[in-house]
């Protein structure tokens, strides 16, 4: 039953994913949430949202914290809704965003106008940093900033209790390189052309989280990349002598599945045999590929995706039709999946709800 | 944040577009207990609604009729076909799309434009000519944005500083260099 609220000492991890977009959202014990990237339903709400009002939560109360793992559309949208019900939440980013560098892309992107869309996740930012404002003013005194994350930072503990067992979330990204080496360069000069900010990278710059609870460990991978030197991406994260060293029962896998984000010594280090793994796709970029699920489920997991079907071909008037000729134009967006996984005791299970499926 | 607008009659786009002009919308400022990204409104500069450009269409003494018009942005490029998120100018409720277009539905003239981020409008619709000759058409327009100027990004830079007073945390940066 999609409405039953696990218990006090049960680890949840579920994952969402409507083909463009991912969330995830955690029961890390004690009916104490974090809520992990922020994507839409069908009807407009953040997933998080929704779901926790079906499971009963009262998100003002018990939401903890709120993590941004970076600052993506398909990560982004309606964060500022989640963060604006979850009153008592911490706000968590990468230490990447810590730089006056990024405000100058944020305030590059606002002064870039379209008319209906956006071309990033920006806006998104601006908008959460709006928020962050007004709870400054109202609670002057008290800063509302973000907490800022980089690898070895503990963005959640708890010691536990009589009904819950202890639980660690421990970024494991990005690393301090990463950081230095900041976005790419994107910086207009004086003449160029204006154009949108279509998500800035590098990737490396994401969060990634491992969660330690009990005996039972999870793994989310955020956005991250294997990275382009043993200083950077996943790279990094296994040559870190401080991260979490117990294996991975559940895991979210990173980047949707790519190629670029699969580093098979991190498997090895940070994923335990017979884990059970989730991918969510981004269709706009066609990950996962047939490749990437091949290559992932030879590995001894149990794979599942979160929405395989890409959204629905537009159909229109024949005259439109014939006008497009082989053109193809979908919704962006597809069926949306929510992959939950449970640990209770020992025993780990998943359900599948929605689009989500079992990759064969 | 949801759309934002050009500034001033200088980004407005060259002669022959038809401007279509939307509501204003509010631009916040910091002295009026809001928040402001917008370079120029935080300068205190008044904010001028502008629109977007849809593409010259009308040929003369052809009636025209235009079923479908698109914002869109362009994602990634390949070899002969770049992809790009489409969102629809006659209707805001409808979802954001995508499509892969071939490079040959571009002029030739525009072919420069097509960068990741970059912004066209994608017309599609029918013409009739007074002899009653039906022309089905679909263009394809980038727009050609201002460029960036020494005053704009000086103005960037000043609002970033400002923001990164406000919300940056230089000892959590130390924290992390140690890493």
């Amino acid at each position: 039953m999609l409405q039953t609220k696990p218990a006090t000492s049960e680890l949840e991890v579920s994952v969402f994913g409507p083909g463009v977009g991912e969330c995830v959202v955690v029961h890390l014990g004690d009916g104490k949430w974090m809520v992990v990237d922020s994507c839409m339903t069908e009807s407009g709400r953040p997933v998080a949202l929704e779901y926790l009002s079906t499971l009963g939560v009262d998100v003002a109360a018990d939401v903890e914290a709120v993590v941004l793992t970076h600052w993506h559309d398909d990560h982004t949208r309606g964060a500022s809704d989640v963060l604006t019900a979850c009153h008592k939440a911490s706000f968590f980013c990468s230490s990447a965003l810590n730089k006056e560098e990024f405000f100058k892309v944020v305030t590059l992107a606002s002064a870039v106008d379209l008319r209906v869309g956006s071309g990033s996740g920006l806006d998104e930012m601006g908008r959460i940093f709006a928020l962050l404002h007004g709870r400054r003013v109202k609670q002057s005194g008290r800063t509302a900033s973000p907490e800022y994350v980089h690898a070895n930072t503990i963005v959640f503990q708890s010691a536990g209790s009589a009904h819950a067992p202890a639980c660690t979330v421990h970024a494991v990204s990005p690393s301090s390189a990463s950081i230095t080496r900041g976005f790419l360069s994107i910086a207009p000069k004086v003449g160029a052309a204006k154009k949108a900010f279509a998500n800035p990278g590098p990737n490396e710059l994401s969060v990634a989280m491992h969660i330690q609870f009990g005996d039972v460990s999870a793994l989310l991978g955020a956005d991250l990349e294997v990275g382009s030197s043993d200083a950077v991406g996943w790279r990094a994260v296994v040559r870190n002598t401080r991260r979490p060293t117990s294996a991975a029962t559940l895991v979210k896998v990173p980047h949707h599945g790519s190629e670029g984000a699969d580093h098979p010594p991190a498997w090895t280090a940070l994923v335990a045999a017979g884990a059970f793994a989730a991918v969510t796709p981004f269709s706009s970029s066609r990950i996962p590929r047939h490749s990437d699920l091949a290559r992932i489920g030879a590995r001894n997991l149990r794979l599942f995706h979160a929405s395989p079907k890409p959204g629905p071909t537009v159909r229109f008037d024949a005259a439109t039709t014939r006008t497009l000729g082989d053109i193809k134009i979908r919704e962006r967006r597809g069926a949306m999946g929510h992959i939950r996984f449970r640990s209770l005791n020992g025993n780990n299970r998943y359900e599948l709800f929605g689009a989500a499926v079992a990759v064969p | 944040m949801s759309t934002t607008t050009a500034r001033s009659l200088d980004e407005l786009p060259t002669s022959g577009q038809v401007v279509q002009r939307p509501e204003p919308s509010p631009v916040p400022s910091l002295a009026g207990g809001q928040f402001a990204l917008d370079p120029d409104a935080a300068a205190g500069a008044a904010a001028t609604p502008t629109g977007v450009v849809a593409p010259r269409l009308v040929r003369s003494a052809e009636r025209q009729r235009i079923s479908h018009h698109w914002e869109g942005v362009v994602v990634a490029i390949g070899n002969e076909t770049f992809v790009a998120t489409l969102r629809s100018l006659h209707s805001t409720s409808e979802v954001e799309q995508e499509a892969e277009i071939p490079l040959e539905e571009i002029s030739e003239a525009d072919h420069e434009l097509v960068t990741p981020g970059a912004v066209f409008y994608w017309t599609i619709g029918h013409g009739t000519s007074p002899g009653g000759t039906v022309r089905r058409f679909s263009q394809i327009k980038f727009r050609r944005l201002p460029t960036w100027n020494d005053r704009t990004l000086r103005r960037v830079d000043e609002r970033a500083r400002e923001l990164f007073q406000m919300f940056g945390n230089a000892h959590a940066a130390d924290q992390a260099s140690d890493v």
